[in-house]
């Protein structure tokens, strides 16, 4: 370098410290621009490659293979000995549930197996890394996740409920937690889905291989050695693992040679022993089913025989029984005989007996009588008449007679007074009479009594019939008594025979049913085993492989998409700042041209050429652009990707971001912000250099003031005060400065808006979501299918802490319109009229409630969106038997949902059974005491509150925060550097003015009212257009930024504009404020000085 | 006592390792409607005393008084309040606000005086009411030194201070210019001083101060001051 070169540097520097304001600001303007640009740039690359990097350190697998038949040793063998094959491992998975303890519901737990001596052997696939303990040493010890939920511990003993005892293959069922690590092969927090339980699968455990016990492996890890140094977010590692899949693929039936001849064998052999056991059983049937007919020939011989002798005494039975019916005929008519003989003797015998004593009587009176009578005789006194003596007279009727009147007589003598002579005649004749009369009675007895002694009536013949027939009847007893004892007999023997035709039956019909069920079974067995030796031809083809790529882990990709979704937001940003950049630069550059220009004049005339004055023009702003880009992008390389991945960390488990220093960016930083300061110092210097030196000695004509299109308008014009339209002229005189200014404030606010409208976006949906569309405040899950302990129900509607619930379905399923597809959850309430106390089905805006109807469904905004239908449109679910119609879009913030009537559901998917229930606590609710009453109920699989289910969205919220504070200090920045550069060069080109004013005796607030006074219109300006812009910028970020199941509010409300605003026009004001110290200095000798 | 005095009043200049002495106990008074020319070789005071005088700058030492006011201890804003009523200021390079019209410049001073005229009589006055919505770009050299004394004369100041008035201009225009600041001084009784390098003007002043490395070499009173139309240079 030439000494004047040297010279010419030294003033170069010179001149960059002699207007610090004007280096820093255009050191201030790169910085901040390239700074903001790379750092957001690179984010999403650095955000890449640090995940690269753990799964190059933690060495991911690249290819998962799985297998519906394992993979054995050789067949592992066989896939190593594949070039493409960098490392292998073969490893072992299965899901089971976990129960924590009694109070909690059961994680559903993913357990892997991991290599024994993962920290030590070098070459090992899908390493964990340790965070906390140790790695598992025994069978029995594990490892949990980083993110597990607070239910386990270091040390606590997990004990595994296999979900299927028969097939699973986990030999340790009780496990201790010694360490917790961060596995590459999960780095969101979704676990996968699986058909056990809720069917999210709730964390993962890392075992050792020895915890399983299995001939084959159940899991295949691979690497590939053409993808050690491919970045696996990289258009050329997808093309890869495409290949090798396909390869991989198609060459299955080699690679699975081994495990098909495994299985060959073990079917072979298989056969055989079923081959064996077949046989062995037809034998054994054979067998039985002759014993069996041997032993109901032996029955049935028995039994014929019994029937015989049975017969025989029946007919003698008969014929005894006749025998006996007829003597007892007999005996029964001579007895009849006897009786009625019996019956006529006694009759006359009585009569006789009768009139014997009649005859007694008569004499009996008639003696009596005559007593009365020789009584009666001795008394002179006639004696009274009395009843007595008139009732024997009235007995002695019998004795009157044709001869003698003895009751005539018998009165007379009582009743008539006659003498008594005449009574003593009277008195004979009677006693004559009645002596006559007792004689003749006598006699007549006598008669009686001898017709009775001489069996005049048969009663001796009667007495031997007697003894004949009582002779008979004894005879017949024991006849009788014979024939019981027969008739027992006979029945006894009748029983003996039943009994043994009964015991033949049960015989003949148990032993044949097991004895053709055991046939069945046989034949099964045949059928079984023929079709097994059919498969025998074909296994190698029924072997299915399943080759998985980490595209299959859902956090792997996500991921990506979220670091392309910062990669996007990057593309409009920094723009923006750059084109802000370079038109500060423009007009820097102008004006430092513009004030050198004597310089200039007077060095082309000292002789120095064109392109040596220009230099030291290029030269400062190429120590302005290194020195801005190296400081700017030395900070944004740093804190725009710590800043951002930290938010992301909320929802990914990666370990520290490493943030290198980008030199391709820094370079393309440099050339950019050379590009700015350069081009706009040679546009400077183009038109001044080709001046002659003479005319560039002279002072510039100053610029020409012009009249602004307003002051045609004179009425209103001349209505202005002096002030205002000095304001607008100088606006309009200097129109590049203003625009300049009003697209920086725009920017600036609308960056404001942005980020404060995304903070409000994302903090007002947890509000949202879980205040307002989820008013109910527990949900739980319980296996339909399972029996129910009531504990659930009880507890529902029997606790005074539940003051509403409802039960429902819930299950998940894909909604497809044409070819786009998202994951919903099907919501089915049990009473969908009443639903809408624990979930509010509105319109967002509107806030009009939506109803249920049996014919369509409701569907939430976001999905809406994303399948791109409106009301009315029709999409499909995936197992259901039809499309469907949408009737109403929902406000819904987290989750794709669709809500239908059971009714529908039934359309749709068939039977309607409840899984779910939503519940409303009263306030005050002590929920981990409810939560214990209801997982009392082993059914229930899952219990949230609402209260807990915003804490992962909060946290996003926080996140955020960081990147609005991020985004309020870079455009606060950008305000600065613009507003103050473009002030500070509206100061400098006025210097003269105003020092005039000053002179002109302005107090100083009059001379800052003066040049703020257009500051302020411009910012307002640009604010203006900033809010403006700022409702499209915050619009596109926030789409931008959201994930396909998050919905952000996207109303920006009037206070985010009021903050917005605020902040700008606070940023205005404090320019102003520093800008005050330099208005003050100007020193008003400058007012004497020539025009420069 | 005199309407205007200064009284040995210094000032020293300080740059790093520089101090330069401007002004070296000055001394000197001016008459109420004299018309005052201080003249000097370069850097021999001139500017400095019109800054003092002015009210642009403070002096080291010394007493400056202004119809009866010290001026010398005035703070800052009383200077300016001094600048804003007390002085009209006229400039070599005439100053003029680019962006306004030849009016405009004249109101920019009224606007924030209390005892101003109206700026259109003012611009009559200074024979420009014709090129009243002119920009200056749009006038010539003397057209615009004087709107320039219309704008300083528009707030009927006690004293116009006028920096090398004619410096810019050629000789006619300089003349005219001269004249109207003349005939300010006789016709309306205007106390007028004119600092400049060239001694041509020495015959139309009234009084004449010359100034020599920061001295006051030399004052001259001049009972009968020539017109300005009969100077030459």
């Amino acid at each position: 370098m030439s000494k004047t070169n040297r010279t010419l540097l030294r003033n170069t520097f010179r001149t960059a410290f002699r207007s610090k304001e004007r280096f820093l600001a255009l050191f201030g303007i790169i910085a901040i621009s390239t700074g903001f640009f790379a750092g957001l740039k690179v984010t999403s690359d650095d955000m890449k490659a640090s995940a690269e990097q753990y799964y190059r350190e933690t060495r991911l697998m690249d290819l998962h293979l799985k297998s519906n038949v394992g993979f054995c040793e050789d067949d592992l063998h066989a896939i190593a000995e594949r070039p493409e094959i960098a490392q292998l491992y073969g490893g072992y998975s299965e899901i089971d549930c976990l129960k924590v303890s009694e109070q909690t519901s059961d994680e559903i737990v993913h357990i892997f197996s991991i290599p024994e001596n993962a920290a030590k052997a070098g070459n090992q696939i899908n390493l964990p890394v340790v965070t906390e303990g140790r790695l598992p040493e025994k069978p029995d010890e594990c490892l949990i996740e980083v993110n597990t939920p607070d239910v386990f511990h270091i040390g606590d003993k997990l004990t595994i409920k296999t979900v299927d005892p028969e097939s699973s293959i986990l030999s340790e069922t009780e496990f201790t937690a010694v360490g917790k690590a961060d596995w590459s092969m999960f780095t969101d927090f979704q676990r996968g889905t699986t058909t056990v339980g809720n069917g999210i699968v709730d964390s993962y455990l890392l075992v050792p291989a020895s915890a399983f016990s299995s001939e084959v492996y159940t899991d295949v890890f691979l690497t590939l050695t053409k993808t050690a140094e491919t970045d696996s977010y990289s258009g050329r590692y997808r093309k890869i693992i495409a290949e090798e899949t396909d390869s991989l693929l198609q060459s299955v039936p080699a690679l699975s040679a081994a495990r098909a001849e495994q299985i060959r064998q073990d079917t072979e052999e298989e056969l055989k022993e079923s081959r064996s056991e077949l046989d062995s059983g037809w034998m054994s049937y054979e067998k039985a089913s002759k014993e069996l007919e041997q032993k109901l020939s032996e029955g049935k011989k028995t039994a014929a025989q019994l029937k015989l002798e049975l017969d025989s005494a029946k007919a003698e039975l008969d014929k005894a029984k006749a025998a006996y019916e007829e003597h007892e005929k007999d005996y029964l008519e001579q007895k009849e005989s006897f009786d009625r003989q019996e019956k006529t003797v006694t009759a006359k015998e009585q009569a006789a007996n009768g009139t014997i004593d009649r005859m007694n009587e008569q004499i009996e009176q008639i003696d009596r009588l005559s007593g009365i009578l020789s009584g009666y005789r001795h008394s002179s006194i006639t004696a009274p008449f009395t009843d007595d003596i008139q009732s024997m007279i009235d007995q002695m009727k019998p004795f009157d007679s044709e001869e003698f009147d003895l009751t005539g007589s018998l009165t007379e003598f009582f009743q008539a007074p006659v003498r008594s002579d005449e009574k003593e005649n009277l008195e004979v004749v009677i006693r004559n009479y009645l002596v006559k009369c007792k004689s003749e009675l006598q006699t007549q007895i006598r008669e009686a009594e001898d017709n009775l002694s001489k069996d005049s009536y048969g009663r001796n013949a009667l007495e031997a019939f007697r003894h004949t027939i009582t002779f008979k009847e004894e005879i017949l007893a024991s006849e009788k008594e014979t024939l019981d004892a027969q008739e027992e007999a006979y029945s006894a023997a009748e029983k003996t025979y039943q009994d043994t035709q009964q015991e033949i039956d049960t015989l003949d019909r148990e032993k044949r049913e097991s004895l053709l069920q055991t046939k069945l079974m046989l034949e099964e067995g045949e059928l079984a085993y023929t079709a097994t030796a059919a498969q025998l031809e074909s296994v190698s083809d029924s072997i299915k492989w399943y080759v998985l790529d980490r595209n299959a882990n859902p956090g792997w990709s996500s991921y990506e998409q979220d670091a392309e979704r910062v990669d996007r937001i990057a593309r409009i940003f920094p723009a923006f700042f750059l084109l802000v950049a370079a038109l500060v630069c423009l007009t820097t550059m102008t004006r430092m041209v513009e004030e050198q220009r004597t310089e200039i004049g007077t060095c082309k005339a000292l002789g120095y050429s064109v392109p040596t004055v220009s230099g030291q023009f290029l030269l400062y702003a190429v120590l302005t652009s290194v020195l801005g880009t190296a400081a700017g992008t030395a900070v944004g390389f740093q804190v725009f990707p710590r800043v951002i991945f930290t938010c992301y960390k909320i929802m990914y488990h990666y370990p520290e971001i490493s943030c290198p220093y980008h030199w391709g960016y820094a370079l393309g930083c440099l050339a950019a912000a050379l590009l700015c300061t350069g081009v706009s110092a040679m546009l400077a210097c183009y038109t001044t250099l080709h001046e002659s030196p003479a005319s560039l000695m002279r002072p510039r004509p100053p610029k020409k003031g012009k009249r602004i299109l307003l002051e045609r308008w004179t009425g209103l014009w001349s209505k202005f005060r002096f002030r205002v339209k000095i304001t607008l002229r100088n606006i309009f005189r200097y129109r590049s400065r203003f625009l300049m200014t009003v697209i920086g404030i725009c920017g600036c606010t609308a960056l404001l808006l942005t980020g404060f409208g995304l903070y409000h976006s994302v903090s007002l949906i947890v509000d949202l979501q879980y205040g307002e569309v989820f008013t109910y405040d527990a949900f739980g899950l319980y296996n339909e299918n399972a029996e129910q302990s009531g504990i659930l129900n009880q507890t529902l509607s029997e606790s005074e802490w539940v003051t509403e619930y409802q039960y429902g379905l819930t299950k998940t399923a894909t909604a497809k319109v044409g070819s786009k597809s998202y994951e919903v959850t099907v919501t089915v309430p049990e009473k969908p009229e009443d639903f809408s106390k624990f979930i509010n089905l509105r319109n967002r805006k509107t806030h009009e409630a939506c109803t249920l109807d049996d014919n369509s469904i409701i569907i939430n905004e976001k999905l809406a969106e994303l399948l791109d239908i409106e009301t009315g449109g029709s999409l499909e679910l995936s197992d259901a038997s039809q499309a469907v119609r949408v009737k109403a879009v929902m406000e819904n913030y987290a989750f794709n949902r669709v809500f239908m009537t059971p009714a529908l559901y039934e359309k749709l998917f068939g039977e309607y059974r409840t899984n779910c229930f939503y519940a409303n606590l009263k306030s005050g609710t002590d929920e981990n005491a409810f939560a214990e009453t209801v997982l009392q109920d082993d059914t229930v699989q899952r219990l949230e509150f609402t209260s807990n289910s915003g804490n992962s969205f909060r946290k996003l919220v926080r996140a955020l925060g960081y990147v609005v504070i991020l985004v309020i200090v870079s455009s606060g920045l950008l305000a600065f550097a613009v507003l103050y550069n473009l002030a500070n060069i509206n100061i400098i080109e006025r210097k003269r003015e105003l020092a005039t004013i000053k002179v002109l005796g302005y107090y100083d607030r009059e001379v800052y009212s003066y040049i703020f006074r257009e500051n302020i219109v411009s910012s307002v300006c640009g604010m203006v257009c900033g809010l403006i812009a700022g409702i499209f910028l915050c619009r596109y970020v926030v789409k931008t930024a959201e994930v396909d199941v998050v919905m952000f509010a996207p109303d920006i409300p009037w206070y985010c504009f009021a903050c917005a605003a605020a902040v700008t026009i606070g940023f205005t004001l404090l320019i102003n404020l520093i800008l005050r110290r330099r208005l003050r200095n100007i020193d008003m000798a400058g007012s004497l000085k020539a025009v420069e | 006592m005199a309407f205007v005095t200064l009284t040995n009043v210094c000032k020293t200049y300080r740059s790093d390792e520089i101090s330069v002495c401007a002004a070296d106990h000055i001394s000197f008074e001016i008459e109420k409607g004299e018309f005052v020319v201080i003249v000097g070789p370069s850097g021999a005071g001139k500017t400095t005393v019109l800054n003092l005088l002015g009210g642009m700058d403070q002096c080291d030492a010394g007493e400056i008084t202004v119809d009866g006011k010290r001026i010398d201890g005035f703070t800052a804003r009383e200077l300016t309040q001094y600048r804003r009523e007390d002085i009209g200021f006229v400039f070599q390079f005439y100053n003029l606000v680019q962006n306004l019209t030849a009016q405009e410049n004249i109101e920019l001073a009224a606007d924030i005086s209390k005892a101003a005229v109206s700026p259109a009589e003012m611009l009559n006055k200074v024979g420009l009411d014709d090129r009243a919505a002119h920009f200056p770009s749009q006038l010539s050299g003397g057209e615009q030194q004087r709107v320039s004394i219309a704008r300083a004369l528009v707030k009927q100041p006690k004293l116009l201070l006028c920096d090398e008035p004619t410096g810019a201009l050629d000789y006619t225009t300089g003349k005219t210019v001269l004249q109207l600041l003349q005939d300010c001084c006789r016709n309306d009784g205007m106390t007028v001083v004119v600092i400049t390098h060239n001694r041509a003007l020495i015959p139309a002043a009234d009084r004449v101060i010359e100034l020599r490395g920061g001295k006051v070499s030399d004052i001259i009173m001049q009972n009968e001051p020539v017109p300005v139309s009969e100077i030459e240079w």
